[in-house]
């Protein structure tokens, strides 16, 4: 089994960075042998995998030993290549995507609101994988590929979205 | 606010995920996950469980 992606998406995502959201840890987890090869076809077209300090605090919050903190850990420092900072210049984009999103943005969490101001800093440089497929609006971002992966209980659907 | 432009940070290189490490990790992070699950559930049963008695006292 293998995670279905459209032939164009390396080629698109090629030297860009691509924005790891909570879930795709999580499912990944669950599923590591296809998502390890899922990942290093991303990373041998030189792809940057990336994640934030926001979506690291949801993944590690909950154990019940300190070794599954630290597996955990070891998780997301296996998949990505470099930790994106949040830095003032994004905390300050929230707002700006809190006013776009206007009462859409009611249902919105702390880290779908980072990663969102994310994608508008940086623009067409970056990409966001995330099956929170209706948080990320298609009046702010375009939801440039679908991804299909297989799961023991079904099939799990992904976007690639873009800053529009 | 100052427009500050901040560059993407690049990795020196990007590494290939090992199947063996990476399985190992994924096992006991999965049990964690499921253990998180079941926590959440059981917190969600009582505090419904509260949340009824509570107003059942105030009735």
């Amino acid at each position: 089994m293998r995670i279905i992606y459209p032939p164009t998406l390396v080629t698109y995502l090629k030297n860009k960075h691509l924005l790891l959201d909570t879930t795709v840890f999580r499912d990944a987890a669950v599923n590591p042998t296809v998502f390890k090869n899922f990942f290093n076809e991303l990373k041998e077209a030189n792809i940057t995998l990336t994640t934030n300090d926001f979506v690291k605090y949801e993944l590690l919050k909950g154990f019940s030993e300190l070794s599954k903190y630290k597996a955990k850990e070891e998780v997301v420092s296996n998949i990505i290549d470099v930790m994106l900072p949040v830095v003032p210049q994004t905390f300050q984009l929230v707002y700006e995507l809190i006013k776009t999103y206007g009462i859409d943005g009611t249902a919105l969490s702390l880290t779908d609101l980072i990663l969102g101001a994310t994608l508008m800093q940086f623009k067409e440089n970056i990409y966001l994988m995330t099956r929170d497929t209706t948080d990320f609006i298609q009046k702010i971002f375009d939801l440039t590929f679908i991804i299909n992966a297989p799961h023991p209980k079904g099939i799990f659907t992904y976007g690639i979205y873009q800053y529009k | 606010m100052k427009d500050e432009k901040m560059t993407l940070p690049k990795p020196k290189k990007i590494k290939l995920i090992k199947s063996k490490e990476f399985a190992e990790a994924a096992k006991k992070a999965r049990e964690s996950f499921e253990e998180e699950a079941k926590y959440l559930h059981e917190k969600k049963i009582k505090d419904a469980n509260n949340l009824s008695s509570n107003i059942s006292h105030l009735s």
